[in-house]
């Protein structure tokens, strides 16, 4: 492992095609803090977010409330402390298993082709066609809101992405002289796949993930905006943009500051998913010697 | 035509169709029969396209045959079930034309050779297989500090030196060479034939050369083959192919080498 990561960097100083991007660095900077805050945010909070204080609600920022309070007196900093967690954890685990489905049906798709590719294709067809939101809306309007529905209707709208990708890069790879010698070697279809093909795939998979989990974590937030999704008082920015509306005219920052987390989130990981996009393809280039 | 040879190829033939609007029929191979007796190297000779690389792919069952059949040592091999054919792959290998991408370009060179072993369970435990592929990259005159490299920092003759090695750790029988060296410039073509050739006699191995270079082929092959179209027309001794050739083609093909 050290030796390959060696040999990536030394191809990249000889191209000099990748410079350090102040952008780039921002951005992981500021994914890392909002990702330490939420992970420690139990220990960084300075009030509990659950506790109410009728005496104080409302109150614009000061000394005591570095963000204010809410319509119920509620602390707005250590509820954007919390806010993320529940969301980022949904939208890491959606995507997580629509990549492992996307992945498992997108290989069997472009591996095997023929009927089976025709048919998955189809149905994938199918799924594409639907408007995500208005799915997500839909499943959680049959099954009730809350984390499951919410779960099941990010994995059915974006599994298609992930496996569209994954058929179509399997199908240039099987191409490849190697996956033919092996077959002539005497590997099975098995070893191909997970052993060759797999590992293969990986950058580009990698790419879609972070683009997909930035727009989970916007679906999260929609949906728990709407009602469908995080149910109050769970402290997170989609339901506390929510609550706000009542209150917004006098008080903004209720909205302001859970719609400007929500924003940075997304960015840096969007920012982040492009530059991987660079990277990975610049060393595609080099590996396959273009 | 008999099958008596160590391999025999009867009535192979293949079509595929190209085109999805307007559906063509290309007859990539018809009816081609041959037989190549044990530790003799046959050639067949031919122009872009006329099917040689489709028979290479038949005879190893990497694409099915339509009609016809290839058989090993006596025994038909068209048509098995994974499972057996899987032990046939131990002594029958193909060598591509395309040695820089015959490699995972993920996977260390060491890794990509051994795997052959591991597939077939040949020798135990990874000591004993290192020490036979020590040995097989002495005999190719490969250095093993390419072991640790990635199949983008070798060479393309180091590249078909490696495959043919990982070839020779199953100990087959019989080695397909599909152009194994149009892609290399001429030293190195030359230098890997060379080897090829030290190996057949050291080893015993019958060969199935294809190229489109008859001077090679004459130079390499017992016995030559000539096809166009997709059929073998005509197939003789070196001498009988260059001084006496039957065929209208094989004559041209002839001139067009050996023009002075
Ligand atoms: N998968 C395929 N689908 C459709 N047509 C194919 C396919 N593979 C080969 N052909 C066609 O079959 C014919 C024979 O191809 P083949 O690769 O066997 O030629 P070849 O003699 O090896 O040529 P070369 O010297 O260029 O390698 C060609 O006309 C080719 O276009
Ligand atoms: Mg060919």
């Amino acid at each position: 492992m050290m030796k390959r990561q060696k040999t990536e960097n030394q191809i990249r100083t000889d191209q000099d095609k990748i410079k350090i991007d102040a952008g780039h660095v921002m951005a992981a900077l500021l994914l890392v803090f909002i990702l330490l805050v939420s992970l420690f945010a139990p220990l960084l909070a300075p009030y509990d977010p659950y506790q109410l204080d009728m005496r104080h609600a409302l109150e614009p920022p000061c000394a005591a409330h570095l963000l204010g309070t809410d319509a119920i007196g509620r602390d707005v900093l250590s509820r954007i402390m919390y806010g993320g967690r529940q969301s980022l954890l949904l939208a890491a685990a959606a995507t997580g298993l629509s990549m492992t489905l996307g992945c498992i049906i997108g290989m069997i798709a472009g591996y095997f082709g023929g009927k089976t590719d025709l048919v998955i294709t189809a149905v994938s067809n199918v799924f594409q066609g639907i408007p995500g939101m208005t799915m997500m809306i839909a499943i959680a309007g049959l099954m009730g809101s809350g984390v499951t529905s919410m779960l099941l209707a990010l994995v059915i709208t974006s599994w298609v992405g992930f496996s569209r990708l994954v058929r179509g890069e399997v199908m240039k790879l099987k191409q490849e002289y190697f996956v033919e010698g092996l077959k002539g070697l005497g590997a099975g279809n098995m070893r191909i796949l997970l052993l060759h093909i797999g590992p293969n795939l990986i950058g580009s998979i990698l790419i879609i993930f972070a683009t997909r989990i930035a727009s989970a974590m916007l679906s999260v937030a929609s949906l728990s905006f709407l009602g469908l999704g995080l149910q109050p008082p769970t402290p997170d920015w989609g339901v506390m943009i929510s609550d706000a509306r009542t209150h917004f005219r006098q008080v903004p920052m209720l909205a302001i500051a859970p719609g400007v987390m929500i924003v940075l989130l997304s960015l840096s990981i969007n920012i982040l998913a492009d530059a991987l996009r660079d990277r990975l393809d610049v060393r595609a280039d080099v590996v396959k010697g273009d | 035509m008999n099958n008596d040879g160590m391999l025999s190829v009867r009535h192979l033939s293949k079509s595929y169709t190209r085109g999805v609007v307007r559906r063509q029929r290309v007859d990539a191979v018809k009816d081609v029969s041959f037989s190549i007796p044990a530790g003799t190297a046959m050639g067949i000779a031919g122009n872009s396209g006329c099917g040689k690389s489709t028979i290479a792919r038949m005879i190893m069952g990497l694409i099915p045959p339509d009609d016809g059949a290839v058989f090993l040592d006596g025994r038909q091999i068209s048509g098995l079930k994974a499972g057996e054919m899987k032990t046939v792959r131990r002594q029958i290998q193909i060598i591509f034309q395309h040695p820089e991408s015959s490699l995972d370009p993920r996977r260390k060179i060491i890794e990509s050779v051994l795997e052959a072993m591991e597939i077939h369970g040949v020798k135990q435990g990874r000591a004993q297989r290192e020490a036979r592929v020590e040995e097989l990259f002495e005999m190719l005159g490969l250095h093993t500090r390419l072991f640790q490299r990635y199949p983008h920092q070798i060479s393309g003759g180091e590249a078909q030196r490696i495959v043919i090695a990982r070839a020779l750790t199953l100990e087959p029988k019989v080695l397909i060479l599909d152009e194994p060296t149009s892609m290399l410039d001429a030293s190195i073509q030359a230098h890997i034939l060379t080897l090829l050739k030290t190996l057949q006699e050291a080893l015993g191995l019958t060969y199935l050369l294809i190229s489109h270079d008859l001077e090679v082929l004459c130079w390499f092959c017992d016995r030559i083959g000539i096809m166009t179209g997709g059929a073998l027309i005509e197939t003789g001794t070196r001498t009988e192919i260059l001084e006496k050739p039957e065929q209208p083609f094989t004559k041209k093909l002839v001139e067009s080498f050996f023009a002075f």
